[in-house]
């Protein structure tokens, strides 16, 4: 059964599905953030979020108040184009359809993991119906 | 009379196409422009910043500059076209690869404050090359960081991806390409200040109409262009974040730019939760 979209169930597969990326650990070897997404026009539905160190997601779940060094966040319509690979994350953050708070210069850096990291999101089954 | 210029890189390569281009402008715009071509980047910074340039083709971080302090509008951009850098040795010479670079690399560069050398700096991060090794020459220009390359004064140069196209043959046959990048996102822009801002949907269609006359597609071939296209707010904002991030110097984040500060793992709840189990 696919997880509900933004719920704690999805951002943990989120993090599961992440081992099975060995290019986005190797090309993150040397970065550490955390991350929260939200849905823009849902502020019903809270907030979740992701912990890489060193490549690996070792956080993966609500987002629980530590500082988040990234946020990103869209309209639900924007995250079903995101999800299923019609945007790529380039187009995306220039476009402004997922709106990001943070340092722009490690996400441009860093476009190779980020645009798979998009498309790990995209891999999860998952139920818009929220 | 408004003032006009260019990036000096453009001016430096294709002096009488741009004279051209301000003389096809003010026939289409019907104003008078004044055309006043720049010798080095400080200069033409100066020169909008001063308050006596009105239209202005300028780099990214540049035209965010103008933006933020002058009120000047981006307009146009080139066509399917961004700016991209080429991190390259002298052929011939034992740097022909990240490993094999020396320890202490001496690196041509036009300035610090360019788009060209911030990707430059990328694509050495990429390739973990800490930037502790790293001297510079900065050197005005473009073609001036190349120049200084073929003469043997540095070991590798950050080229404008345009430089390096435009470059005759020989020269690039003189280069090795060590590594490029592919970003597409930085792009020149045409601007104007508040004072034209009258003319900014007029100068909008006349550049991105240009390829549907003769005389437009001869004018852009004469200054190195396929065509324009409109500038759009988000590109804008998208930018002026980067560019603003960069020029401050807080570049954030990565285990390599933040080295000099422990990172313990206490400080974070290391919390690696499978699906199923509860939330710490």
């Amino acid at each position: 059964m696919a997880a509900k979209f933004m719920s704690t169930e999805w951002i943990r597969l989120v993090g599961k599905q992440w081992d099975t990326h060995p290019e986005i650990q190797k090309d993150l070897r040397n970065f550490n953030g955390t991350w929260e997404y939200y849905i823009e026009d849902r502020p019903d539905i809270p907030h979740v979020m992701l912990f890489c160190k060193a490549g690996k997601v070792i956080y993966a779940g609500p987002s629980d108040g530590r500082r988040r060094d990234f946020i990103m966040w869209a309209s639900m319509e924007n995250w079903k184009k995101i999800l299923a690979g019609e945007i790529t994350g380039k187009s995306a953050l220039m476009s402004r359809k997922l709106k990001f708070k943070g340092s722009m210069m490690t996400a441009m850096k860093y476009m190779t993991p980020f645009n798979i990291h998009l498309n790990i999101l995209g891999e999860i089954p998952v139920d818009f119906d929220i | 009379m408004y003032g006009f210029t260019v990036d000096p890189n453009y001016s430096g390569k294709n002096l009488p196409g741009w004279f051209l281009m301000s003389t096809y402008l003010q026939r289409q715009l019907h104003c008078s422009l004044h055309f006043s071509p720049q010798d080095d980047f400080a200069r033409g910074r100066n020169a909008v910043l001063q308050g006596g340039i009105d239209l202005v083709y300028a780099n990214p971080f540049d035209w965010v500059q103008y933006v933020e302090k002058k009120g000047f509008i981006p307009v146009a951009k080139p066509k399917e076209h961004f700016d991209e850098v080429l991190l390259c040795s002298r052929k011939g010479s034992p740097w022909v690869d990240f490993a094999s670079l020396p320890e202490r690399i001496h690196i041509a560069s036009a300035s610090d404050a360019t788009l060209v050398h911030m990707v430059g700096l990328f694509l050495l991060d990429k390739a973990e090359i800490d930037r502790a090794r790293l001297d510079f020459t900065f050197t005005g220009s473009y073609q001036a960081a190349l120049k200084s390359l073929l003469q043997g004064r540095v070991d590798l140069a950050f080229v404008f991806d345009e430089v390096y196209s435009s470059a005759s043959r020989i020269t690039q046959e003189s280069l090795q390409v060590i590594a490029q990048s592919d970003d597409a996102f930085a792009f020149h822009a045409f601007c104007i200040s508040p004072r034209l801002a009258q003319l900014q949907d007029a100068l909008c269609t006349t550049l991105c109409n240009m390829e549907q006359s003769e005389a437009g597609r001869r004018l852009l071939q004469d200054i190195g262009f396929s065509g324009f296209a409109p500038v759009n707010a988000d590109e804008v904002a998208c930018l002026t974040a980067l560019a603003e991030e960069y020029i401050s110097g807080h570049e954030a984040i990565d285990l390599r730019a933040t080295s000099t500060l422990a990172i313990d793992d206490s400080a974070f709840l290391v919390a690696r939760e499978e699906p199923g189990e509860e939330t710490k």
